[in-house]
């Protein structure tokens, strides 16, 4: 019977050995292609499993063969050359390795304007470099730069986004992209760009204080303000000791994009003031210096298509008298008084004034006033007096013939210094009484002649205070700037 | 000898009265005529030596101190003092004073009678009219060396052109459209001993106009 049982055995074996060569696991009918047809909804194929070293360490593998490493938990494959990941194609292929530090950055364009990715690649295999590059959709003020793009081997590829102050706040993707033979890595970030606090001005203003004015945070909490003066709206000041506008006490740290379309401008100095001639005949006042425009306490980026103008300096003044000395008799004569004053500068500087006649004077108190600046953005600035006197007069004892020129300063335009007062003046004076009993006698027969000393315009305004905080875009010269911009 | 002793009484009469020429103060009251306001005038008067103060009603005063060795005015206010303090006076030349006064017609002379003392009248045209000018010939003054210096006063002038001896104690004005007015009353004189040093200007309180 045992005979029987194991050569039936055999029989079996050489007849379905030699009549079919598939092998099938749990399916009765392997696939024809497939010489090893594997089924189950329950388990898998599990194949070798090996280290890194011990993949390598294997005698002449044969090529095809198949391992599942234990150290990447990938399939290599053996093409007879060397091992390969189951997803690579040859030996040459270029592969690496790239992490960014950071997947989310805030630009809050107060102390950072740019955020920065560190992408860190190194390279596994290929000869070919790793090239990075970003795909990114950004709206107009934003830009992106890559520095050191091309990796050969090991490196660092730094992704600058930037976003100037008039980019609008949101949150932006950003792809990056390394390249390396037919290898493409990609990488998503995200920049958020933070809102900056939005000022409109649509009204004329004057003397404007933007941290007090519109409640704004002060020092301790930098903020981004974006300004926009709308067209042709005027910010002026009231006063050549006020500015027109100031940042006020924003946080030294603070962004403001001021985006003129108005006109920011100062205050024009006056004319000088005639004082009393009689007690400082040799003073000569200057013009008042004009005001400043805009002060600047933080950093300022700028989009200028309207004018900021400094106030124009005030046409100096002068004056003069002609006395006698101390004569017998009659004593010191004031014979006659003469004054022109200066015009004001621009914008709305007022002319310069007069104390009056001092009274004293026996012959005539001669004046000749400036003419005010007028206001707003096309300001003309004033004129100076213009006095010019020759004709003969008699005042008490004495016969005077004047001769008197006399020229005030005028007030200087926006940007500009009043121009200087100048002049001269003198009489021939014959003083004669006449004493009872005694007749009449000459006491004095005399020319008198001046020139008198300058007075000087006014110096004009600063159109920008920069007190040395940082600028963007304040291109100087500029004819929309009227007046230095200094610190 | 009878001869010999009247000469010799006119002689020392003549000698006496010069020794005896007036000192004393003199005060008037005149008319200025331009300023229409009655100044008061006080004569010093030491021989040959004379100052006159005129002074009005408002207080301002001017005083004239002819030097009848020069034949020149020494005229000032009191009040104008140069920075130093000093009070700032005028030395005019007689050549550089004139007048407005004009010619004058001198008429006779005819006795009268002044508070009582022998007096005499002189009859003036000319100026701002005609003139009645009274006149004291027992007050010697020596008016007519003032004759080229105080070139305004028709007493001294008229007293000077007709060669009379006196003061001027009244003076009438009748002017052309018939007004009479009196320019010129005396309301004292006084003989007295006049100080030297009301003629003499001090260095430390007067300096001179140059």
């Amino acid at each position: 019977m045992k005979k029987l049982l194991f050569s039936f055995s055999i029989f079996l074996l050489f007849a379905f050995g030699t009549v079919k060569a598939q092998v099938g696991i749990n399916i009765l009918q392997p696939d024809s292609n497939a010489i090893l047809d594997l089924f189950s909804d329950e388990k898998g194929l599990l194949l070798p499993r090996l280290t890194t070293t011990q993949m390598t360490s294997m005698q002449n593998p044969t090529n095809g063969l198949v391992i599942y490493n234990t150290e990447d938990s990938l399939i290599y494959y053996y093409n007879n050359e060397c091992w390969l990941k189951a997803y690579q194609k040859n030996c040459q292929e270029c592969e690496f390795i790239s992490s960014v530090n950071q997947g989310f950055a805030t630009i809050d364009r107060t102390l950072n304007d740019t955020a920065y990715f560190e992408i860190d690649i190194t390279k596994i295999n290929g000869t070919d470099s790793i090239a990075t590059a970003v795909l990114a959709s950004l709206p107009q003020g934003m830009s992106v730069t890559v520095e050191n793009p091309i990796i050969d081997s090991v490196g660092t590829v730094i992704v600058k986004v930037y976003a100037n102050i008039w980019a609008p706040p949101g949150t932006y993707p950003l792809i990056i992209q390394s390249v390396c033979g037919q290898n493409v890595y990609f990488q998503g970030v995200t920049v958020e760009v933070e809102p900056c606090i939005l000022v409109n001005i649509a009204a004329p203003l004057q003397d404007v204080d933007l941290q007090t004015d519109f409640s704004l945070p002060g020092v301790g909490t930098p903020v981004c303000v974006v300004l926009d003066i709308a067209q042709n709206v005027e910010i002026s000041a009231t006063s050549t000791n006020d500015y027109a506008m100031s940042w006020g006490s924003l946080d030294p740290n603070s962004h403001v994009g001021l985006r003129n379309k108005g006109y920011i401008y100062a205050k024009g100095g006056n004319g000088a003031n005639l004082t009393n001639l009689i007690s400082n005949p040799s003073f000569a006042p200057p013009g008042e210096n004009g005001g400043d425009a805009l002060e600047l306490t933080c950093r300022t980026t700028f989009d200028l298509q309207g004018g900021v103008y400094s106030g124009g300096g005030g046409g100096g003044s002068v004056g003069g008298v002609v006395a006698t000395p101390s004569l017998p008799i009659v004593g010191t004569l004031v014979i006659l008084e003469a004054g022109v004053t200066g015009g004001g500068g621009s914008s709305g500087g007022l002319a310069g004034n007069s104390p009056g006649s001092s009274g004293t004077v026996i012959g005539p108190s001669l004046l000749d006033l400036g003419t005010d600046a007028t206001v707003g953005p096309t300001s003309i600035p004033g004129l100076g007096g213009i006095l010019s006197y020759s004709t003969s007069f008699s005042a008490g004892p004495a016969t005077v013939t004047p001769f008197v020129s006399l020229n005030g300063g005028d007030g200087g335009n926006f940007g500009q210094p009043g121009t200087s007062g100048a002049g001269s003046i003198g009489a021939n004076v014959n003083v004669s009484v006449s004493v009872p009993f005694l007749g009449n006698i000459t006491l004095l027969n005399q020319t008198f002649s001046y020139t008198l000393p300058i007075s000087q315009g006014g110096a004009p305004g600063i159109a920008i205070k920069t007190n040395n905080v940082p600028t963007q875009d304040l291109v100087v010269p500029n004819f929309l700037i009227k007046g230095p911009v200094q610190p | 000898m009878k001869k010999n002793i009247i000469t010799t009484v006119v002689l020392s009469l003549f000698i006496f009265a010069k020794l005896f020429a007036f000192e004393g103060i003199i005060e008037q009251q005149m008319l200025v005529e331009n300023t229409g306001v009655m100044s008061k005038v006080t004569w010093f008067i030491k021989g040959d030596k004379i100052k006159l103060i005129i002074k009005a009603p408002t207080g301002e005063s001017v005083t004239i101190i002819p030097n009848l060795n020069t034949n020149n005015v020494i005229v000032f206010n009191d009040e104008v003092k140069n920075e130093d303090g000093k009070i700032i006076y005028a030395e005019v030349k007689q050549q550089d004073i004139s007048s407005n006064l004009g010619n004058i017609s001198v008429g006779d002379v005819k006795n009268s009678k002044y508070n009582g003392a022998a007096s005499k009248t002189l009859n003036v045209l000319g100026g701002k009219g005609e003139y009645n000018i009274e006149y004291l010939p027992s007050v010697d003054v020596p008016l007519k060396s003032l004759y080229g210096l105080l070139k305004e006063s028709v007493e001294i002038q008229a007293l000077s052109l007709k060669k009379e001896v006196g003061f001027p104690v009244n003076t009438t004005l009748i002017t052309n459209n018939g007004t009479e007015k009196n320019v010129l009353k005396t309301l004292s004189i006084t003989e007295k001993t006049v100080s030297d040093s009301e003629f003499v200007l001090s260095e430390t309180g007067y300096a001179k106009y140059k």
